[in-house]
């Protein structure tokens, strides 16, 4: 085995060893999740592909798939959250759901993409 | 491959399909600008703007009142123009936008292919040539520094604040303003108050039908109501003796224009009844010290209004009032010296040319001279789609458009190198009526009824805007005929489009210059200082007392008539005409259309449609008699208001009356409802009109009340308020909620208060001057062009009941943005 092959090798226990820890634990758990949120909703006020990416780290800390799937739309609803109190500080949460079918689109984002995201769980 | 290893693949490729599908697809577009907390769209909810910006031009101060509307103010015109972009591109960027590619016929680039024939119109009318032209005139003159400074201001904003949401969600980015798009909008005004092919819509109905039925269609007098000039203003004969009366005998020159050709036309003519109102009344009628002034211009009804309130503190003059965005300077409004207002004149200024082609075309005789036409190949490009290569052609007369492969040449005052805005900024400086009259004489298109009060007392009425004398084989003639450009007949004199006329430089007394081809502006008609006087669009003064030919194109006389009637009675019961009485005139919603066309002439030369519905066995009729008769009487007395019925049924009734007179006739010679005249020649078709057809007039009137009758029971509707409201007022990307809520509004298109739901049109700036008091107005909508802002919709809802704001003329809220630098 080359030296580079035993550092991925090493690599990748000592991931597969942090993801079984904040999967079985409960205390690493919360803290991955918490990050997870977190690290998803500021990528996401950047770029729409922090939803899926919330997701998937939201699922990747999950116990199972399911429980992954479930993870993302929370992740997703807190998303909504968030948008929904930044625009009660700018004042825009009434010319913004009169948006209607606009904002709708913005709320199936909301919950389709780190759903999305959340299928990283049943890959790694 | 195992079972888990599998599912891994497929739920990996599911996980990369659907990121790839979001990055690569259309799907891409939306996310970007809809996904919550990093769409694009969403971004435009942030309200807030700089507080500090960097100005070239030295430093300004704006701070924003309760309504949103700008306070600025400068030791320096160039600072205090720089600042003014700034706000207007803050405030109304998007709508500057539409309206510079709207008339350099650059939409398609935006908004895709459904505008190619828009911008095929516009390019080959060559609006932005004459934007060109003028802007290179003007930066010479005084105003050229503040127009850069302007554009300057313009885009900082561009740089610094954040773009509206209508630019998200098309995902469009503005280039740079230049000077010329200013000029562009003095254009797009211009051309909204004096474009128009009736000349060859009249020509071709005359070909179609007869003449007489043309002529009644398209009658060049309204007659029995006041004109704008009465008999105690004493006006004399304006432009006697001058060698510029009108030959009203001579016949048409030129060839009738084609059917296509004017249907093509007609399609981007501008709304023919776009009107104001505006009154003036001295001091002593007044009970003050200082004249009274109302202007309530009747334009486009959108979201965002056309108008942008600002109010502008310069280092020798203040002044409040409203501009269109795209314009540095207050249009309308007051300042220390005094107030002024405009509406249309209804003047001629544009004609119309045929050619003998010669060459295939690329030619024509010009006298005893071969032209070519002079052409220019442009490409529209359109977003999403193929991109198109059009003919833009000229002839000495100016812009030549063509369809189906014929040529008409187009004269419009327009066209030239104007003065407009140095007109409208020294405007803004006037101290009194003298100046006013000195501002007016630069203002040469659109032709306006300026009126003008000063603080001392002053007052002025002016037709402002150059009018040409054409002639015939050595004979003044009138501009509403179609001219054989081959000929040469119907001349502006020497004037060449897309230049400045030196005929308009021209500083020596008439009776010097030679054969006149413009009415000297000293013969335009004025009133000075008259006790009151009111425009409504109607006929300026009496044929007898104009000595050379103005248009045919005016009012039907509606609303003049009802304010005239309204001074006129105050007046003769002793009152005086104070802002608490003038107000209620501005309120006014009886409907001059209904008096004749629901009662028929009291002397009895036609029944009315109430009598025409009695006669009738249908008991709905009859039941419907009964309403519009109620509505006839006190206190309704034909008033179009919300919670009217017989509102409601008048205004169906108007519209069906309009479709059983012509749909018929009009779609067997293929003509739409473009061709429809105005209510003011419907209403005086002589009971044996051929436009009757078999019918008795009784009868198309009972046909109307019955579909209408129909109508409103299909709608559900019970009073106008229903169908007159605010909900009726848009935006132009069309989205629903960038339109106004639903708040019912009075008024029709022919009353004082005016809102015409179907346009929609009406009071577009409603102001009420007491020189010496209350400063009183109201926009229809908000000041803020931006959705998320609490100004985009704040005064609809007192514009619908009729409400004013009171301005102050302090320079009043918090500072809101700083410029800082020093004038390079």
């Amino acid at each position: 085995m080359t030296e580079s092959k035993k550092d991925t090798a090493g690599l990748s226990a000592a991931v597969g060893a942090g993801l079984s820890l904040v999967r079985e634990e409960s205390r690493p758990h919360w803290v991955g999740l918490a990050l997870a949120v977190v690290v998803g909703l500021v990528v996401s006020t950047v770029h729409w592909l922090g939803l899926v990416l919330g997701g998937a780290l939201v699922g990747l800390v999950a116990a199972s798939l399911p429980r992954a799937l479930l993870s993302g739309l929370g992740f997703g609803l807190v998303v909504l959250l968030v948008w929904w109190l930044t625009l009660v500080l700018s004042d825009g949460v009434g010319k913004v759901t009169a948006t209607g079918e606009l904002a709708g689109l913005g709320v199936v984002m909301a919950l389709v993409a780190p759903v999305l995201g959340s299928l990283a769980r049943g890959v790694f | 491959m195992n079972r888990e290893a599998t599912r891994r693949a497929v739920l990996g490729a599911a996980l990369g399909a659907g990121i790839a599908g979001g990055l690569l697809t259309p799907a891409s577009s939306f996310l970007e600008r809809f996904a919550p907390l990093s769409g694009s769209v969403w971004g435009a909810a942030k309200t807030g703007r700089q507080s500090t910006v960097d100005s070239p031009h030295g430093p300004a101060e704006v701070r924003y009142d309760d309504e949103g509307v700008p306070q600025v103010s400068a030791d320096s015109e160039t600072a205090l123009y720089f600042a003014t972009g700034y706000v207007q591109a803050t405030d109304r960027l998007f709508q500057m936008e539409l309206q510079r590619r709207l008339f350099r016929g650059e939409l398609s680039a935006v908004v895709g292919d459904a505008t190619v024939d828009s911008d095929t119109f516009h390019r080959k009318m060559m609006f932005a040539e004459a934007a060109e032209a003028t802007a290179e005139h003007v930066r010479e003159t005084a105003v050229g520094p503040l127009l850069e400074a302007y554009a300057d201001g313009v885009n900082a904003a561009i740089e610094n604040e954040p773009l509206p949401v209508e630019f998200r969600l098309l995902e469009h980015e503005p280039e740079p303003w230049t000077v010329a798009d200013s000029m562009v909008v003095e254009k797009v005004i211009a051309w909204g108050l004096t474009g128009s092919f009736r000349t060859l819509r009249k020509a071709l109905v005359a070909d179609t039908f007869t003449p007489e039925m043309a002529d009644q269609l398209y009658p060049d007098r309204f007659a029995e109501r006041s004109r704008i000039v009465r008999d105690h203003h004493n006006p004399g004969t304006f432009g006697a003796g001058l060698g510029i009366d009108v030959d009203s005998t001579a016949g048409e020159t030129g060839r009738t224009v084609g059917k296509e050709t004017v249907d093509w036309l007609s399609r981007f003519e501008p709304d023919p009844k776009l009107g104001s109102n505006s009154w003036l009344v001295s001091p002593e009628l007044s009970g003050g010290d200082t004249p009274v002034l109302s202007n309530d211009p009747h334009l486009q009804l959108q979201a965002p209004p056309v108008w942008y309130e600002m109010h502008l503190d310069g280092p020798d003059h203040r002044v409040r009032g409203v501009s269109f965005p795209g314009v540095p300077f207050v249009v309308i409004g007051e300042n220390n010296g005094g107030a002024w207002g405009f509406t249309n004149v209804g003047a001629d200024v544009i004609d119309f040319y045929t050619y003998e082609r010669l060459e295939d075309g690329d030619a024509y005789r010009y006298g005893g001279e071969t032209r070519e036409f002079e052409t220019e190949t442009q490409v529209i490009e359109v977003d999403g789609g193929s991109n198109k290569e059009i003919e833009v052609k000229r002839s000495v007369h100016g812009p030549v458009v063509e369809e189906a492969e014929q040529e008409v040449g187009v004269a419009w005052t327009g066209h030239a190198a104007t003065e407009t805005s140095l007109a409208i900024y020294e405007l803004t400086h006037s101290g009194g009526v003298e100046d006013a009259r000195r501002a007016a004489a630069k203002f040469e298109a659109p032709t306006q009824n300026l009126v003008y009060g000063s603080q001392n007392g002053g007052r002025l009425f002016q037709v402002v805007g150059r009018l040409p004398v054409r002639r015939v084989d050595g004979d003044v003639v009138g501009g509403n005929r179609v001219f054989d450009g081959s000929a040469r007949e119907g001349e502006w004199g020497r004037f060449e489009p897309f230049e400045r006329p030196a005929a308009w430089d021209d500083d020596r007394p008439p009776a010097d210059r030679g054969e006149l081809s413009w009415v000297p502006f000293a013969e335009n008609p004025r009133v000075e200082d008259p006790d009151y006087l009111a425009t409504a669009n109607q006929l300026t003064v009496d044929d007898d007392q104009l000595a050379y030919y103005l248009g045919v194109e005016f009012d039907p006389g509606y609303r003049g008539e009802r304010i005239y009637e309204l001074l006129d009675e105050q007046i003769e019961a002793g009152e005086t005409l104070d802002l608490s009485v003038l107000r209620e005139v501005g309120r006014d919603t009886r409907d001059g259309r209904a008096e004749t066309l629901v009662d028929g002439f009291t002397d009895g030369r036609v029944d009315g449609l109430v009598e025409a519905a009695r006669g009738s066995e249908d008991n709905n009729l009859v039941d419907a008699a009964d309403t519009l008769e109620s509505w006839a009487s006190e206190p309704a007395a034909y008033r179009m208001d919300p919670d009217s019925e017989g509102a409601l049924l008048f205004d169906r009734w108007m519209e069906q009356y309009r479709e059983e007179l012509f749909t018929e006739g009009f779609e067997e010679a293929d003509l739409g409802d473009e061709y429809y005249p105005s209510d003011g020649a419907i209403e005086q078709l002589p009971p044996d009109s051929p436009w009757f057809g078999a019918r008795p007039r009784a009868g198309v009137m009972r046909a109307a009340l019955r579909a209408a009758l129909d109508e409103i029971d299909r709608e559900g509707h019970e009073v106008y308020g229903d169908i007159s409201h605010t909900g009726q007022i848009g935006h132009p990307l069309e989205l629903g909620f960038l339109a106004y809520p639903d708040h019912p509004r009075g008024g029709s298109s022919e009353t004082v208060q005016n809102f015409d739901h179907s346009a929609p049109r009406g009071g577009s700036w409603e102001m009420q001057v007491d020189l010496d008091g209350e400063y009183l107005a109201i926009l229809p909508g908000g000041n803020s062009g931006r959705y998320f802002s609490k100004h985009y919709d704040s005064q609809i809802r007192r514009w619908a009941r009729g409400e004013y704001r009171s301005l102050s003329r302090e320079i009043a809220g918090d500072l809101t943005v700083e410029f800082v630098g020093r004038e390079k």
